[in-house]
C-alpha cells in the first residue's frame, strides 16, 4: 500500500531545488545588472548571456529534482527495479551534462557571443575541479545503475 | 543443468494441482511453472522450505542430481 504525501527527504530536496532556482535566476539577474555587465540596463533577462551562465546550473538542479523522485520510490518501499534505476540514470546524466555545460559549453559559447561569432574556431574550457569531480560521479551513477539493473535480472531468474 | 528439479513427481504424489501449491506458497504460476520445467537459475531457500511445507516432502524429494563430471569447471556467473 502506498503512502500518501511526500516523505520529508523528497520534500526538503524540492523545495531547496525551487528554492535554489529561484535564488540563482534572480542572482544571476541581479549580478549583471549591478555589474553592468551586459550593458543591457535591465534587460539583462533578455541577453543570451544570461540565459548561457544558468545552463550548467539547471542541469544540476534537475538532477537534484530527480534524486527527490528517486527518495520518492524509496520511501514508497519500490525494490531496486526499472524505475530507480531509470532515476539514477537521470541522476548521473544531468550532473554529467551540467559538468559539460559548465566544463566545455558555457565558455565556448561566451567566447563566441563575446568575439560576435566572428572566430568561430576553437572550444573552450574551464577545467574546474568540482565540475570535473561532478562529471565522474555521474558517471559511476550511470554505471552502478547498469550494474544493479544486470544483477537484478540476474537475481529475478531465481524463484 | 544436471540438478532438476522433480515437483511434477511430488505434485502427482500429493494429488496437488499446481496452481494451488503457487497460491500457498505465494508464486505466480509463471514462476512456479518455469520451476517444475526447470528454466530457473535457482531457487530461494524461503522457497523450497515452502514447498516442502505444503507438500510436506524434503528438499531431497523435489530435486535430484544426474552425475556430470564437467561439473567442477562449470562457470560460476
Amino acid at each position: 500500500m502506498s503512502k500518501p504525501g511526500l516523505p520529508i527527504a523528497a520534500l526538503v530536496t524540492r523545495i531547496a531545488v525551487l528554492g535554489l532556482g529561484l535564488a540563482l535566476f534572480f542572482e544571476q539577474a541581479g549580478a549583471r545588472q549591478l555589474l553592468h555587465l551586459d550593458g543591457s540596463d535591465g534587460r539583462v533577462m533578455t541577453t543570451p548571456v544570461y540565459w548561457i551562465s544558468l545552463l550548467a546550473p539547471i542541469f544540476f538542479l534537475g538532477a537534484l529534482w530527480a534524486a527527490s523522485d528517486v527518495f520518492v520510490r524509496m520511501d514508497r518501499g519500490d525494490a531496486f527495479g526499472p524505475a530507480m534505476v531509470r532515476g539514477l540514470k537521470e541522476i548521473g546524466g544531468s550532473l554529467m551534462l551540467g559538468a559539460f555545460a559548465a566544463t566545455v559549453a558555457q565558455p565556448s559559447l561566451m567566447f563566441l557571443l563575446g568575439n560576435g561569432f566572428r572566430q568561430m574556431r576553437g572550444v573552450r574550457f574551464n577545467l574546474d575541479v568540482e565540475n570535473v569531480t561532478l562529471a565522474l560521479v555521474g558517471l559511476v551513477l550511470v554505471l552502478l545503475a547498469r550494474q544493479g539493473e544486470k544483477l537484478k535480472a540476474k537475481l529475478d531468474e531465481f524463484v | 543443468m544436471p540438478v532438476r528439479v522433480t515437483l511434477d513427481v511430488m505434485l502427482a504424489r500429493r494429488k496437488l494441482r499446481a496452481r494451488d501449491v503457487a497460491e500457498k506458497i505465494g508464486l505466480s504460476e509463471t514462476q512456479l511453472s518455469l520451476l517444475r520445467t526447470g528454466k530457473v537459475r535457482g531457487m530461494r531457500f524461503d522457497t523450497l522450505s515452502k514447498l516442502c511445507l505444503v507438500l510436506d516432502c524434503a528438499p531431497g524429494d523435489l530435486l535430484d542430481y544426474d552425475r556430470e563430471d564437467t561439473d567442477l569447471n562449470s562457470n560460476q556467473d
